[in-house]
């Protein structure tokens, strides 16, 4: 524990941080308190909230792992590198970050449906109004906070103890691997984190490519679209609290494990 | 402590590897749960409907009586009709548009989408909602003119149900002050009951069947019908169909058996 002396200069910098951390409990009780218990228990023991849990979690996991094996190239080589055009590239790969999603959901649709659309079905890896294009869209909306973390991590590497390892005779996977990725660690953990996050509240973009199908492409944040839709408002609350909380546990554990802060 | 870092961090890895693994080995289409096995499997291949988000109950109990009658799985994706009328444009594919009112049809059918329309299936019948009590007194459509109100409206663009009474706000002058009293426009009936329910706004406007959920809660203002436009909620078959036959049975079966269950479901079937 460090011993806390607070000053004027911290004191403001305190205060900032316990209101927004009351105002962030009181949103997520507000939200619990809205909610009805009888609702609460029907919605766990509705067998198509069991689909959309496991149906999320998988998906979102395996966007955030798709997202990671593009970001560490992306990342690094924005990193380490300079050429022509790079500023304009950098900002090609926030263009999710900006797009509303729904703007995304249709760029993708236009490019899995009219332009490949047939070559994937040849291939019988057809994306549109699939779970696959639940992970597509979740990864093409993570994809670009994992890049932007992971490079800021290889940022702050200094580059000078890479080519200290390259002298005593590693070779460049070696360093990498051996080297440039454990120092960057913390900040690759954080940036997964961020992707992970991001995909599991996913819903704008997979709504437009992978449509709104119960039981196919049901995941947690269109299961509480379609509950909305029709006036029901205790299953979406319901809903809405149970991603929070299983949100909420995951990350912290995740935030304990691996001793990482988020860092943006 | 660094050890056990280590470790965990390898068995996140190794899960999260197992995660992918399992997720890239999932048979196409519907997944997990093994609800919905592929269309292969039964022989016969299912029909993909885009249905108005709003028409959610009735449609899918529409469509697993069909199923059981027929065998022939009828996968419905949900949205609001603005947003289906893009994703079939785009795709150029499905069998079955059904979405929450008659103008989306026809702006379908010009563009050369629609091959058969039957119907109506029910009407659309927009109302008037407020909170329990009617605070704000309104009695008729003409008050939603008033100067101070604030009221939550579906987006006329987007959704059906605006598309219908924005015509009547037109027909009875009153379109700029209403628009003046809209702060915001939502993407759903739905939303509207939600935003009224808690409190965001003195009245909306909804489908007559948002309201039967929510009768304890809600008032609902009806709009005199010598000024209310009622919109017919039809079914149409694509031209994109590659199983048209398959499709006009369902048409059928929708104009036969559609009307009773949207009426369960708190929807006006006659006029």
């Amino acid at each position: 524990m460090v011993k806390l002396r607070i000053g004027f200069f911290q004191g403001i910098f305190w205060l900032v941080f316990i209101l927004i951390t009351i105002f962030m409990v009181v949103m997520v009780g507000g939200l619990l308190f809205y909610g009805e218990w009888a609702a609460f228990l029907s919605v766990i023991r509705n067998p198509e909230f069991h689909f959309a849990v496991v149906f999320t979690l998988w998906t979102s996991l395996l966007a955030t792992v798709l997202a990671a094996a593009v970001a560490v190239p992306c990342g690094f080589i924005l990193s380490r590198y300079h050429f022509q055009g790079k500023a304009l590239i950098d900002a090609l790969m926030d263009i999710p970050i900006v797009l509303p999603p729904l703007v995304s959901g249709l760029a993708l649709l236009i490019l899995f449906g009219p332009v490949l659309g047939n070559t994937l079905d040849r291939l019988g890896l057809d994306v549109v109004f699939s779970a696959r294009g639940v992970v597509v869209a979740q990864w093409f909306i993570a994809t670009p906070f994992a890049i932007k973390t992971f490079k800021q991590a290889f940022d702050a590497i200094d580059p000078r103890l890479e080519n200290v390892a390259r002298t005593l005779g590693c070779s460049p996977a070696d360093v990498f691997l051996r080297v440039t990725m454990p120092l960057a660690k913390g900040g690759v953990l954080g940036g997964l984190t961020m992707a992970w996050a991001r995909a599991l509240g996913e819903f704008g973009a997979t709504a437009m490519l992978a449509g709104i199908t119960r039981m196919k492409t049901e995941t947690l944040s269109v299961a509480i679209f379609l509950n909305m839709t029709i006036g029901d408002m205790q299953f979406a609350i319901a809903t809405a609290v149970i991603m929070l909380l299983v949100a909420l546990i995951l990350m912290s554990v995740f935030k304990v494990v691996t001793g990482t802060g988020v860092r943006l | 402590m660094k050890r056990l870092v280590q470790v965990l961090a390898t068995m996140f890895l190794s899960l999260l590897m197992a995660a992918l693994v399992t997720g890239c080995g999932k048979p196409s289409g519907p997944s997990a749960g093994g609800e919905g096995s592929t269309s292969q499997a039964q022989g016969k291949a299912s029909l993909f409907a885009y249905v108005g988000a709003n028409l959610k109950d009735p449609v899918s109990e529409l469509a697993q009586t069909y199923e059981q009658k027929t065998g022939v799985k009828v996968e419905l994706t949900f949205n609001n009709s603005g947003a289906l009328l893009n994703q079939l444009e785009t795709m150029k594919k499905g069998d079955v548009y059904m979405p929450g009112g008659m103008p989306f049809v026809e702006a379908a059918q010009k563009k050369g989408y629609i091959e058969e329309i039957a119907g109506p299936i029910a009407y659309h019948t927009p109302v008037i909602v407020t909170p329990k009590g009617n605070p704000a007194k309104i009695s008729k459509v003409q008050d939603l003119g008033r100067s101070g109100l604030k009221l939550v409206i579906p987006d006329k663009e987007a959704t059906a149900i605006g598309k219908t009474v924005f015509k009547t706000f037109d027909k009875l002058g009153i379109t700029e002050s209403v628009e003046k009293n809209s702060p915001t426009y939502v993407e759903s009936p739905a939303k509207v009951v939600a935003a009224i329910l808690m409190g965001q706004g003195d009245a909306g406007i909804v489908e007559y069947s948002n309201t039967y959920k929510n009768l304890e809660k809600l008032d609902v203002v009806e709009i005199d019908s010598a000024v209310n436009i009622v919109d017919q909620i039809p079914c149409a078959t694509l031209n994109y169909s590659n199983q048209k036959d398959q499709a006009r049975d369902f048409l059928e079966f929708m104009k036969k058996e559609g009307p009773a269950v949207f009426e369960k479901y708190g929807f006006k079937t006659k006029i």
